[in-house]
């Protein structure tokens, strides 16, 4: 730990944190979760700024007879008005029943709207000579009229100028209508609007001041007792809805919090019976916690509450990499913590890639909230796996801080390697019964679950009613008024905004051309604008001079109706209107009505800010159910005008459409870089299938218990679907290299991986359970699923994928014993058809396909170019086979006198040398000639020497530097060469370089089991060909001990029994790379008795002596000599 | 405007409502043999007409607006006035519905009155829905005698609706019938606003039958008929 944090990097992590954390702003607006450019996310962040009132709160009144009700609302609004502290108005009544002469400003500046035509009618109607005959009519119709409306409007309008077209449309905003927003039809059920003088921007001021409300009016039912009884006050509005909402998720967050504290608790503390670990855990993932916010605030800048709570929940995953870093500890005491750590490491390392990898994508969701909780959990998990792999366990374990002497160091890259798989174990093999019961289980639940789900599958709810709290008192009033007053159902808002009124009112015009198009296609109800009452500039302008005159005439117009007999009560509207022009004519800009009940009405439907004017509208549906569909296409027409269409039930359809619409980009990328993750995580195709599989199972199961349950999915448990996929991964990584390292010792796994994985979802599901309680229907249903699916993960990695593993690696055992009869061929890989030796698994790379690849590659590509490449892959294949690594490690040790470090360096070189190797065959066998022999005339005579004997020239090389190229050299010495070969471990492989040597000028002859194969190479020998051999690899069988570096070496007879068949020359020949060129070394002739060469030993001795004579140059070129297969017996 | 819709609605049914208020006794218990005597009156009453004097009180005129017209009443529930001479405004009274005529105007409104929703419009033509009461039962369920006199061989009743609704929009009525042969003599509806509407009947003819005709009126097509409870 010392070394880790003297790591550089923790102070620029500290720094990092330290920015982020000034950065870090949180955003409370929940509607920043949704896409910004989404019509109905416009609309409703419109309408929640500048259309609701956040400081209203509406008291209704339920009485048994009407009049009861009216005298106690105006009782308890004058009460209430007397709290000037708390109250800033109250309204039980439309104020224009108070005040009803402010109406006629309203009035006069609809007039002044109108179009030029129609107010110049009005101007000549009352020009002079015609007032006489104007107040004439007026009479006669007061005189004979029937109609309430005539009767009531021309007694205080004689000169009818309340008969205007536009007040017509304005049902919706009449008197009537007027005192229908206030009181039921009945008139027993009244409401009472209060405004409060106290800001009420969080949710303990809203608590605080419904409490004072609450008992001023408790206080005035005390007063009057008799009068209340039997009286039902209820409280609605955006106060107590946010004082409720708060109160019950704070409630729901302690239960919550406290429950599963306690549990997890609990079950740690029966799990290990210690509380130091559960107190580090919990102090290191606060400290999580808050670097993940702190780096979040540095990428992010804002981070939304709701990303941030959802993230925290997500980072309980970092529970799961300490209980199992924990839990292995537990069970390994003789280990230390380094070596814990190299063995653990790579699950909780490609268990975090994987969650990383598959949150990162939710970046291309399309919801920015979505992207934001990816990044956070991506940045949390990483460090949570970074903290918990070394920090975690050093201070639990102090005395085994330190690594054994024995370990090597490793690198960083060494975490990510996947353990080696010990041997198969036989006291953990799976009982017969066990794994038979397993396999019955699975297929039990296979069919169950298919059986269930062919009738009956959740369903989806697109509604937005998940994110509503349970029935509350502000609900239940809220639906009360709803019935009593005979609203319609939840109307949807239609928003228009422009930066003047002449923009707002085209665009008006244009939602009203396609509002009639809609209701005319039954797509909506009917609906309701405001258009009549907009300003028309245009309209304003010309009508200034207008008005102006018409105010002028105003003693005219009292004159007239005086001497006709009307008083002067008459002619309150009269006047009120002509002040009105008066105004009206004398302004220079569009014109507002500003009296008190004016702004009352207007402020109900029209906002205002410097740079904007906005107007509601209401749409109701056709019908109860909402057809979204329809809804949206009406909204994306719209929204091209900017006239947004919102509501709460568009917002769950549009926002689900949105996220169906970017599925697949999220979904196919998240589910290949999981299948890659776990690829390089197990190197296997069967353990990411069972990974893949246990993951299926546990989502069938989810399924399955969400149809027999009746749950459905809806916006908010939706969000568990990638922590149940994140657990599930990680699970089942852990699990697999678990029983990899541990040889699938069933037992031993149960213990140490098994238990963490009991503990880590027994936690998970207790938290997530405790949420079931939740008074918001959306949090209960996504605590549910999550205690579900987490828990079915959690079953099925612990007792069912254990028992699938080990039959699966039975099985591929048996193919690996079969395997093992197929010996190694030239390149170490595995044998085919020759004497036997160790068994040796093929490199993936030694294919006939990346043969022809590399084939095609030096012929297209500059061989620069193609050799910095396959340097690159060389060192990727370095630093992640760390077990071929270390096996030409171990071969290297007897050569430079077991000098670990130094054989190390070597090894490292021969990786790099050998993918310029590679390139330098693949340009020979693809026709590149071969010109820069770097040789030594005398040692080339040797060869014509050996040649001169005439019984032919066995070549012994071995396998080090480009002994390929041997041939090529000879043909251009005029030796035709044939080399002795065992089959590659590709048959497409053999028949490949069979023929690229072949034109090369060089022949090949595949030995193996077959003797007949022997008897040819005899009969060249002897008929004075030259053949190719080499003998620095190990046989199984066969094979004499000699000694090769100061080790015993099984070698291969084959020259010595050559030698001894056919009389041939034994020559040996190295040729390895230089800067400048193949250095050609030519040994001298290996001489023997012939005669001698009949015993074994004999033979024996003739193969040490060949085998010495190439010790030197083996040392000299060390980190050409290609072994990748091991060449010492085991120590016994 | 249209705060007074109520009030001046009830005045377009002040014609039945003044009917049923003739056909009411009074409480107070002196007068009770004249109120038993005039309903026993009613009770062989089957039609009635009469010439009438109407006088329209405004707050905004100085001077009331009189005009005159001839009323047909016959039970049950039907009546036809027209007011004006020609007849500028025609009601005519069925036992569910009630139209107003306007000639001049070419206009014609219909009242359903089986459509009204409860509240206090309702309360108004409640008074309506029990008029021509045969009983003083039922009129006193209605109404609450503020006063009566008797002055010029006329018994003059004021009575207040009982429903407090009803009484926002009309303050008072006052019916008045001839002692001596217990006829309609004058009708006050005295409204909440200040305003009034009064009926001086003359002529008075009884129990002589009236074509059915009469309480129908065949429209011509270009008059347009609106139906203001509907909106």
């Amino acid at each position: 730990m010392t070394s880790f944090l003297k790591r550089w990097w923790w102070a620029l992590l500290i720094v990092a944190v330290g920015i982020g954390v000034w950065r870090l702003r949180f955003d409370v607006d929940i509607l920043n979760l949704l896409p910004p450019d989404e019509p109905t996310v416009q609309g409703l962040k419109l309408y929640q700024k500048y259309f609701t009132n956040a400081r209203e709160l509406v008291v209704t009144l339920r009485a048994p007879d009407a009049e009861r009700a009216e005298k106690l609302s105006r009782s308890l609004a004058d009460c209430l008005r007397q709290q000037t502290n708390l109250v800033e108005s109250v309204s039980w009544q439309p104020p224009w029943m108070e005040d009803p002469g402010q109406m006629a400003e309203l009035l006069g500046c609809l007039w002044f709207n109108q179009p030029p035509a129609e107010f110049g009618a009005l101007t000549n109607r009352l020009a002079p000579e015609n007032l006489k005959s104007v107040l004439a009519d007026t009479k006669q119709t007061l005189a004979t009229s029937m109609s309430p409306m005539d009767m009531a409007r021309r007694a205080f309008d004689p000169f009818d100028l309340l008969n205007l077209p536009s007040l017509n449309k304005l049902d919706a905003f009449s008197m009537g209508q007027g005192q229908q927003m206030f009181a039921s039809q009945e008139g027993n059920f009244r409401l009472v609007f209060v405004q409060s003088a106290v800001d009420l921007g969080s949710y303990r001021s809203c608590a605080s001041w419904l409490k004072t409300i609450e008992a001023v009016v408790a206080g005035l039912k005390a007063e009057q007792k008799e009068e209340w009884d039997g009286v039902v006050v209820r409280y609605t509005g955006r106060p107590v809805f946010v004082n409720e909402i708060a109160t019950s998720m704070q409630n729901d967050m302690s239960r919550s919090v406290a429950g599963t504290s306690l549990i997890i608790a609990l079950l740690f503390w029966l799990t290990h019976r210690r509380w130091l670990p559960m107190l580090w855990l919990l102090t290191l993932l606060a400290l999580i916690l808050f670097a993940t916010l702190a780096l979040g605030g540095l990428v992010l800048g804002t981070i939304s509450v709701v990303s941030m709570g959802f993230a925290a929940v997500l980072l309980g995953l970092a529970v799961d990499y300490a209980v199992v870093h924990y839990q292995e500890a537990l069970s390994h005491p003789n280990l230390s913590v380094p070596e814990i750590r190299r063995a653990i490491a790579p699950s909780i390392l490609w268990a975090a890639i994987t969650t990383i990898s598959a949150f990162l994508v939710l970046n291309f969701g399309g919801l920015p909230g979505l992207g934001q909780l990816g990044t956070l959990v991506g940045i949390g998990v990483a460090l949570a796996a970074l903290v918990m792999v070394m920090i975690y366990l050093p201070p639990l374990f102090p005395n085994r801080r330190k690594a054994p002497v024995t370990q090597a160091p490793a690198g960083w890259w060494s975490y990510f390697n996947p353990p080696p798989e010990a041997p198969p174990s036989t006291g953990g093999a799976a009982p017969g019964l066990y794994h038979r019961t397993v396999m019955v289980v699975t297929v039990l639940i296979l069919a169950a679950g298919c059986a269930v789900l062919c009738f009956h599958r959740p369903a989806l709810d697109k509604s937005g009613d998940a994110l509503r709290p349970q029935k509350g008192e502000a609900e239940t009033a809220l639906a009360e008024i709803t019935t009593e007053m005979g609203l319609p159902p939840e109307p949807l808002w239609l928003i228009v905004a422009g930066s003047q009124e002449s923009k707002v009112y085209r665009r008006l015009a244009f939602a009203e051309e396609m509002l009639n198009s809609a209701v005319s296609n039954r797509v909506i109800g009917r609906y309701l604008l405001p258009t009549a009452m907009w300003p028309r500039a245009e309209f304003q302008a010309a009508n200034r001079a207008a008005a102006a005159a018409l105010a002028e005439k105003g003693p005219r117009l009292r004159e007239a109706a005086l001497n006709e007999g009307f008083n002067t009560n008459a002619l309150v509207l009269t006047d009120e209107l002509l002040r009105t022009w008066a105004r009206a004519g004398a302004s220079t800009n569009v014109i507002w009505p500003t009296n008190n009940v004016s702004q009352w009405l207007l402020k109900r439907f029209v906002a205002h800010t410097p740079d904007q004017w906005l107007v509601m509208g209401l749409i109701y549906p056709a019908t109860n159910q909402v057809e979204t569909a329809s809804l949206a296409k009406l909204s994306t027409r719209l929204a091209q005008d900017e006239a947004y269409l919102s509501g709460w039930q568009l917002l769950g359809a549009t926002t689900l459409k949105r996220v169906k619409s970017k599925m697949w980009q999220v979904v196919t990328p998240m589910v290949i870089l999981v299948l890659a993750s776990l690829w390089f995580a197990f190197r296997r195709s069967t353990e990411i299938l069972l990974g893949s599989a246990a993951l299926l199972l546990s989502g069938l199961v989810l399924l399955t218990v969400m149809a027999l349950a009746g749950w459905s999915w809806n916006l908010l448990n939706l969000m568990a679907v990638p922590l149940i996929l994140g657990t599930g991964v990680d699970y089942s990584i852990f699990m697999q290299l678990a029983l990899r390292r541990h040889g699938g010792d069933l037992a031993l796994v149960r213990r140490s991986i098994g238990r963490a994985l009991l503990l880590c979802g027994g936690t998970a599901v207790a938290g997530f359970s405790s949420l079931a309680w939740s008074s918001n229907p959306g949090m209960a249903s996504l605590g549910k699923v999550c205690a579900v699916g987490i828990g079915a993960n959690m079953i099925i990695s612990v007792f069912l994928l254990p028992a699938w593993w080990v039959w699966l690696s039975r099985k591929s055992e048996g193919r690996g014993q079969k395997a093992e009869e197929n010996p190694k061929s030239e390149n170490g890989d595995r044998q085919s058809r020759t004497t036997s030796g160790p068994a040796l698994n093929s490199s993936s790379f030694y294919r006939a396909g990346l043969w022809h690849f590399g084939l095609a590659v030096v012929r297209i590509l500059p061989v620069g170019l193609v050799k910095g490449c396959c340097l690159i892959v060389a060192e990727i294949y370095y630093r992640l086979q760390r077990e071929r690594r270390e096996m030409v490690v171990d071969n290297f040790l007897p050569v430079l006198g077991g000098d670990r470090e130094a054989a190390g360096k070597a090894a490292h070189r021969l990786f790099r040398k050998f993918s310029a190797k590679l390139v330098d065959l693949w340009r020979v066998e693809s026709g590149v000639p071969v010109s820069e022999w770097l040789t030594h005339s005398p040692e080339l005579e040797i060869i014509h020497a050996a040649r001169a004997h005439g019984h032919g020239v066995l070549f012994i090389t071995l396998h080090l530097g480009n002994w390929e190229h041997g041939g090529l050299l000879l043909n251009q010495l005029g030796i035709q060469l044939t080399v002795l070969t065992l089959a590659e471990p590709d048959d497409g492989l053999t028949d490949l370089r069979i023929a690229l040597r072949r034109r090369c000028g060089v022949e090949t002859l595949i030995i193996g089991q077959d003797s007949f194969a022997f008897v040819e190479v005899i009969k060249r020998l002897q008929a004075g060909e030259a053949l190719a051999i080499s003998l620095d690899r190990p046989v199984a069988r066969g094979g004499v001990p000699i000694e090769f570096f100061g080790k015993t070496f099984d070698a291969p007879l084959a020259a010595a029994e050559l030698a001894r068949a056919s009389g041939c020359a034994l020559v040996g020949v190295t040729l390895v790379r230089r800067p400048d060129g193949y250095a050609v070394k030519v040994l001298p002739e290996f001489t023997y008795d012939r005669r001698e060469l009949g015993s074994r030993e004999a033979r024996q001795a003739l193969t040490q002596k060949i085998l010495r004579a190439f010790e030197p140059e083996i040392r000299k070129d060390i980190d050409q000599w290609y072994q990748f297969v091991p060449l010492w017996p085991k120590d016994k | 405007m249209t705060c007074r819709l109520l009030p001046a609605l009830s005045r377009s049914f002040w014609i039945p409502l003044c009917f049923a208020a003739c056909l009411s006794r009074a409480a107070d218990p002196n007068l009770n043999p004249m109120f038993d005597r005039w309903f026993a009156a009613q009770t062989n009453i089957q039609s009635w007409s009469a010439d009438f004097t109407q006088t329209r009180t405004f707050k905004t005129l100085a001077q009331p607006l009189v005009s005159t017209g001839k009323v047909w009443v016959a039970t049950p529930g039907r009546f036809r006035w027209e007011l004006g001479r020609p007849a500028q405004t025609i009601a005519l009274r069925q036992p569910d519905q009630m139209m107003i005529v306007y000639p001049r105007l070419k206009r014609a409104e219909k009242y359903a009155l089986g459509d009204v929703p409860p509240g206090p419009l309702k309360d108004v033509l409640s008074l309506l829905d029990v008029s021509f009461p045969r009983d003083r039962e039922g009129m006193e369920a209605r109404f609450k005698l503020l006063s009566a006199m008797e002055t010029n061989s006329i018994l003059q009743m004021t009575l207040q609706p009982r429903s407090a609704s009803a009484r926002k929009f009309i303050g008072e009525i006052v019916v008045g019938f001839r002692t001596n042969d217990f006829s309609i003599a004058v009708t006050e509806m005295r409204f909440a606003d200040g305003s009034s509407m009064r009926n001086d009947f003359t002529n008075v003819v009884l129990n002589q039958p009236i074509p059915p005709g009469t309480f129908e009126e065949k429209l011509p097509p270009d008059i347009s008929i609106v139906e203001p409870l509907r909106k």
